[in-house]
């Protein structure tokens, strides 16, 4: 019955992680209170997420209507229709140099936010977003004098303004909206382009959503919990066209500056279900950096390409490539990123992903041996 | 029109296909090299992008059998070791290739993929090696096959891989 409903309110094909365009969802609405995916499940995908993604094994003979039902925050329970509260848990166990004497076990609790949704009418029209929690101090800031973010923070913050059938409005702190949205923000496709973990950002985002398109345009003025040197200000857009079903294309470009630096990217994407639970997305980029002290620019490169492929329901095979090259020529090292491994969902609101990460750099002056890491996450999202 | 008879000719067997399309690669080997008249051997990191043309038959309804030539141009760069300048060279291969492949469902298949690999490389002496792969192969539309290959060439057992777009006629 939730399920029926909320296909009416939201008449949109939706995807929860992009590759899920492989079970006839192209959109990310549906799912997601945020247009571009990401964060909060609203009531819609929670159900998808029980009664179609998630394995059958454990969950004795419901059926996907049961499951469906039984998807909410309190289970079966019902809440009031104007909130939807959440809870995320993110763990990252980590073995860096995986295979050498040098190898580094670490677990890394990556997230833990609870989060709420708001809703001002019973047509979802106008919804309140926010998150807080726990997040780690980046690696890389451990051990340097800059200024490190608070454990404890927001990662969104806004307001979502459904102004038509086919129009959203979003106010607020949030995600930049560019390329593909996954939840991997250390790829090159997100922690290079400034869209990763910390990059939030406060803005106004415009989305207009047609049955085979969708065009969204952001103009951000950074965060403004950082000194007004350091924000990023800027404005993006993502736009992708669906040609079929199961097959989308689409562009996205972005520009922002700060005192000391400026970043233009435009890149190219694509999301290919070639059947259920089959999927390959890509996405293709160039980046241009500008040092504005030294008034220098660096234009490179990037790619992300994933693959996921169902073994049986709930448990799919999971593989992708990255390539990053900073600089446009050939002396320039590429970065090459392969990884193989899986993703499961074996039981509702839990899912555990896995990978074995091969990292290799050639270049002209600096190539070195492959360096091998093994990721393995666990999500819980009640 | 000596393309489209040799196309009609393998097609008359409504089982088999010419295949053609284009791979990017990357792998580690061993080369040797020289440097004041001593013969060294280091490990260099390969990558390079090329055609390939293929001949794919069913041999049963789970299971196809293909062999392929592949044509690579690229960069090797040799890794950064004791006494050894890294320098990058460039280099064009051929490859050979036989494949048997075991269809897991209707768009995915998966089996082992035989290659040897004659090289020509920028002031290193030509080599000839082999490897096993492990083609991971999927059908994303109508004749079109998106292939990842993972496996080891030369006797180092280092990473190969490969993702190649292949189409059949």
């Amino acid at each position: 019955m939730r399920i029926f409903l909320s296909t009416l309110l939201f008449p949109f094909l939706v995807h929860a992680y992009p590759d899920f365009i492989s079970y006839g969802y192209r959109a990310c609405i549906t799912c997601h209170y945020n247009g571009q995916g990401g964060g909060s499940l609203n009531d819609y995908g929670r159900a998808v997420w029980a009664s179609e993604i998630t394995s059958q094994a454990l969950t004795g003979n419901a059926t996907a209507e049961q499951l469906g039902e039984s998807s909410g925050f309190l289970g079966k329970t019902e809440l009031p229709w104007y909130i939807r509260p959440g809870f995320k848990y993110r763990g990252l166990y980590l073995r860096s140099e995986f295979g050498s004497s040098k190898a580094v076990d670490r677990w890394i609790h990556m997230q833990a936010d609870a989060n709420v949704a708001i809703h001002f009418d019973e047509n979802y029209e106008k919804v309140l977003v926010a998150s807080y929690g726990y997040t780690p101090t980046p690696q890389r800031l451990k051990s340097s004098n800059e200024p490190k973010p608070s454990n404890w923070l927001s990662h969104e913050y806004y307001f979502r303004w459904q102004t038509s059938k086919k129009q959203f409005l979003y106010v607020g702190f949030m995600d930049k909206f560019y390329g593909l949205k996954h939840p991997d923000h250390t790829a090159f496709n997100r922690a290079l382009i400034r869209n990763s973990q910390y990059d939030q950002t406060h803005g106004l985002a415009y989305q207009y959503l047609e049955q085979n398109f969708d065009l969204t345009g952001h103009i951000f003025m950074g965060n403004l919990a950082q000194s007004k040197d350091l924000r990023q200000a800027g404005a993006s857009t993502l736009f992708e066209y669906g040609l079929s079903k199961s097959l989308t294309v689409g562009a996205t470009a972005m520009i922002l500056a700060n005192d000391y630096s400026e970043q233009k990217n435009i890149g190219a994407i694509s999301r290919v279900g070639f059947a259920k639970g089959k999927s390959f997305i890509a996405e293709i980029g160039l980046k241009d950096d500008k040092n504005k002290s030294i008034s220098k620019s660096v234009l490179g490169y990037y790619s992300f390409m994933q693959g996921v492929v169902s073994i049986t329901r709930g448990y799919s095979f999971l593989t992708g490539l990255q390539l990053y090259q900073t600089e446009l020529n050939s002396s320039s090292p590429l970065q090459n990123r392969m990884s193989l491994g899986g993703i499961f969902f074996p039981y509702p609101k839990t899912e555990f992903r896995f990978e074995f990460i091969n990292s290799r750099t050639t270049a002209v002056e600096n190539t070195a041996p492959d360096q091998w890491s093994l990721l393995a996450q666990v999500h819980l999202a009640l | 029109m000596r393309f489209n008879l040799l196309i009609l000719l393998f097609s008359l067997n409504s089982h088999a296909a010419i295949t053609a399309g284009v791979g990017l690669f990357s792998w580690q080997e061993r080369v040797i090299y020289n440097i004041n008249d001593n013969k060294l051997d280091a490990n260099a990191s390969f990558t390079s992008f090329g055609p390939i043309i293929g001949y794919e038959s069913l041999l049963s309804l789970r299971y196809r059998g293909g062999v392929n030539i592949y044509y690579h141009s690229g960069v090797a760069d040799v890794l950064k070791v004791d006494g050894a300048l890294p320098t990058r060279h460039n280099f064009k291969s051929i490859w050979f290739s036989g494949k048997v492949l075991y269809r897991v469902s209707t768009t995915f298949a998966v089996g082992p993929n035989v290659f040897t690999s004659q090289k020509q490389m920028q002031n290193l002496p030509d080599a000839v090696t082999g490897g096993i792969f492990l083609n991971f192969e999927y059908d994303i539309f109508d004749q079109v096959r998106l292939i990842q290959s993972l496996g080891t060439l030369g006797d180092r057992g280092l990473l190969a891989y490969s993702f190649m777009l292949n189409r059949s006629f």
